[in-house]
């Protein structure tokens, strides 16, 4: 069997079989990355999702922020640290690692402390900054428990599924390198076509988007894929690092303390009590110029205690700095007072490569520059989410037109396969994203394992329009779940008004952008779902 | 060009070039990345991780070459060949450039 | 010069420079005048004037972010100014015309003083 589908990357030239790879490995990694796309596009606004899908800690925000607003005098930097070692002291004596974060880069704020449990977890716990004592979370209500935007965040780098899941995004991120390479290569006339869209001509129409979104937003693409790589790049091309320190945790934590250029302590045996803390962070505040974040004690109790103080970055350095991770630190040897080292802020850890590392994790997740940011890399992910869903429908598009008979006798039940799945990754994969926030709105509060549950929604949403797309023709298809999606989007400030009497006008009244920019987004969705919904009726009609 | 593999079927002769590209491509990405890790100038674990960083791009054009209109031989010679020097070298100077 | 602001600025420098380039190409002038090729001297213009604003919108990012992240900033903007475009040119022509005018000025005059204070 001589199929194009086979036969196709021998034949004809270099962009010939480039269009051939552009195609078919396109095609079968689309609807995953349309699914990375889309969630990662929301990921950007992972906050102010999680926001709104914990309205209980609403009241709670505005009290914080209105205390704030009134100065209310709390207790300083030395008792902030005494009350927090002393805490730690009482209840977890036995753990290698403190961590205390006195207070906000102004001195006020909450007192927070961290460590590691038992389970190498990594735990925390609040003290009020007037008493000292432990804030007792969810005491006076239950909030309810959600993964929030989080989940976008997950689902878009290992899909929920641990190691697993990481190794396919990798795959798929590679295969939309290779798609990004070939498809340049393919596209004859890039420069002449470089604003060209003609719309409601079919076929051309749906290549002139394809190319148009592709093209124009290249840059954007390319880094995002490059930085999603390199950011776990040490898992997915281990070899360099294998080669020069051997597998296993302890080569692993050998490769990264060279990577800091810093050794991790060693306990010595001999006991010896963590001294007095504020000396400590007043000396690094003076040393590194920034005011204290956090103080962290490894091996606290032994005399090989070491006392890190880390600093607060200002507004301007998150701002104006690729990598806004890295804040100024110094670290004491804790027996004898001595600085073991310095890191003054913006500089990152080890060399070129280090910070290579860190500005590429910063430019994938945008930690730099601020709102205008964070909306820019919405738009550019919108336009990689269009590239993704054009590019699918483009092919049965073309093949609508014309039976290309790829794969023999079964090419009829291929390209079924192929519409249905189009249905379900584009439109049904929306649906399963809305369908999360309204699972936020009414899965009981008081449920056990209740984030799951929400998850469990998303996913079981999901299964459900891929088994619609099935059974339904692919035009229906196509109808019932856009328009499913348009009213799942345009009903989610009504089912927050019924369930949590929060309704638009209160969150503009007071100020509360983060649920309105959630609810209006939705909406906005909502309203270009019904704009496709219209198009395919006209285009049903005529 | 492709008159001496035809004894295979177009299938066959496809499902080499995908492996090629994906498992050859691999393995010339990840001897690049050991090459690079022994000679950048730099610290061992900084120069592996530069070679990590490299690496992806690397195996981007090798997979756009499995599909470059060359006879399968060609193609699967072209990325391993240049995998095995450059695997060959890395091991080689491994320690020597790496500063360790 | 804060954020947002840079951002209109950049953004709207971005959507200038790209409707001049757009309008120097014959498939886009056409589009707008019906006159199926563009004079040599008016595209020459075009394509200066484009360039110009593409360039003069890399200033309010440079000033906000800083070089490095005013670099990355201007890239993104290049891609926002470019993508309405692009996608409005078939149905709106002149309101694309009118509105790279209009941002031109727009972004010209938010220039002004900026450029004044730098030379000060």
């Amino acid at each position: 069997m001589s199929t194009p589908a086979t036969k196709a990357p021998s034949q004809g030239g270099f962009r010939q079989a480039q269009a051939w790879l552009h195609t078919w490995c396109g095609l079968w990694f689309s609807w995953l990355l349309f699914a990375v796309f889309l969630t990662g596009t929301l990921a950007v606004f992972d906050e102010p999702i999680t926001h709104w899908m914990t309205p209980e800690h609403h009241a709670e925000e505005a009290a914080a922020a209105a205390k704030k607003e009134k100065g209310e005098p709390t207790a300083d930097r030395a008792q902030r640290l005494a009350w927090g070692m002393a805490y730690m002291a009482r209840h977890h004596p036995g753990a290698p690692m403190w961590e205390l974060w006195p207070s906000d880069a102004q001195g006020g704020g909450e007192l927070r402390v961290f460590w590691f449990d038992a389970n190498r977890e990594y735990v925390g716990v609040t003290l009020d900054p007037v008493t000292g004592k432990p804030l007792n979370d969810g005491a006076g209500h239950a909030a309810r428990a959600t993964q929030g935007g989080h989940h976008f965040v997950d689902f878009h780098y290992e899909l929920h599924a641990g190691t697993v899941g990481l190794w396919i995004i990798g795959i798929a991120t590679m295969a939309m390198l290779v798609a990004l390479v070939s498809g340049v290569i393919t596209h004859k006339r890039i420069f002449k076509d470089f604003f060209t869209f003609r719309p409601k001509k079919g076929q051309r129409s749906w290549l002139d988007a394809h190319n148009a979104v592709a093209v124009l937003t290249l840059p954007f693409q390319f880094m995002i894929a490059y930085t999603g790589l390199v950011i776990s790049g040490t898992s997915f091309m281990p070899a360099p690092k294998v080669l020069h320190y051997g597998t296993g945790p302890a080569a692993q934590m050998r490769f990264v303390s060279e990577l800091s250029g810093s050794e991790n302590p060693v306990a010595t045996g001999r006991a010896m009590p963590v001294p007095v803390l504020e000396p400590f962070a007043a000396r690094g505040q003076e040393r590194m110029g920034q005011p204290v974040r956090a103080v962290v004690i490894d091996h606290p109790g032994d005399a090989g205690a070491r006392i890190g103080v880390y600093g607060w970055n200002g507004d301007d350095d998150a701002l104006r700095r690729l990598s806004a991770a890295t804040s100024g630190m110094v670290q004491f040897s804790a027996a004898t007072g001595e600085v073991q080292r310095v890191r003054l802020p913006g500089a990152a850890d080890g060399g070129a490569a280090m910070t290579a590392q860190s500005a590429m994790g910063g430019l994938h997740m945008v930690t730099f520059g601020g709102w205008p940011m964070k909306w820019l890399y919405f738009l550019c992910g919108l336009a990689g989410t269009a590239m993704m869903g054009s590019g699918a429908v483009l092919f049965i598009v073309k093949r609508r037109q014309k039976h290309l008979g790829e794969f023999g006798g079964a090419t009829a039940r291929v390209y079924r396969l192929v519409e249905a799945l189009n249905v379900a990754a584009i439109a049904g994969l929306a649906i399963a994203c809305v369908g999360y926030l309204w699972a936020n709105r009414l899965v009981p509060v008081g449920i056990g394992h209740r984030a799951d549950r929400e998850l469990q929604v998303f996913f079981a949403l999901w299964a459900l329009a891929l088994v619609h797309a099935f059974v339904r023709q692919p035009a229906r298809a196509w109808r019932e779940q856009l328009g499913a999606l348009a009213a799942l989007c345009l009903l989610l400030p009504v089912v927050n008004f019924l369930t949590t009497g929060d309704h638009l006008l209160a969150q503009l009244l007071r100020s509360d952008w983060e649920s309105l920019g959630v609810e209006l987004g939705v909406m906005a969705f909502g309203l270009a779902a019904l704009g496709a919904l219209r198009h395919l009726l006209r285009k049903g009609a005529r | 060009m492709y008159t001496r593999s035809s004894s295979f079927s177009p299938a066959l002769r496809l499902l080499s070039r995908v492996a090629a590209a994906v498992f050859g491509g691999y393995a010339l990405a990840s001897a690049a990345a050991v090459f690079l890790a022994a000679v950048l100038p730099s610290g061992r674990a900084e120069a592996a991780l530069g070679g990590m960083q490299f690496s992806f791009a690397v195996y981007t054009v090798a997979v756009i070459w499995a599909f470059a209109p060359v006879s399968l031989p060609r193609a699967w010679a072209g990325l391993v060949l240049p995998a095995v020097v450059l695997a060959g070298l890395g091991l080689a100077l491994r320690g020597a450039g790496g500063g360790a | 010069m804060t954020t947002v602001w840079a951002s209109l600025l950049g953004l709207a420098l971005a959507y200038a420079g790209m409707s001049c380039l757009s309008f120097a190409m014959d498939r886009h002038h056409e589009q707008l005048t019906r006159g199926r090729e563009v004079p040599a001297r008016r595209r020459t213009g075009l394509r200066v004037i484009g360039v110009v604003l593409l360039a003069a919108a890399v200033v309010p990012c440079v000033m906000a972010w800083g070089a490095t992240v005013g670099s990355v900033a201007w890239l993104g903007f290049l891609s926002a100014g470019a993508l309405p475009v692009a996608l409005l040119l078939p149905y709106r022509p002149r309101a694309v015309a009118w509105g790279a005018g209009a941002a031109a000025v727009a972004g010209g005059a938010g220039l002004v003083p900026v450029l004044a204070g730098l030379l000060r």
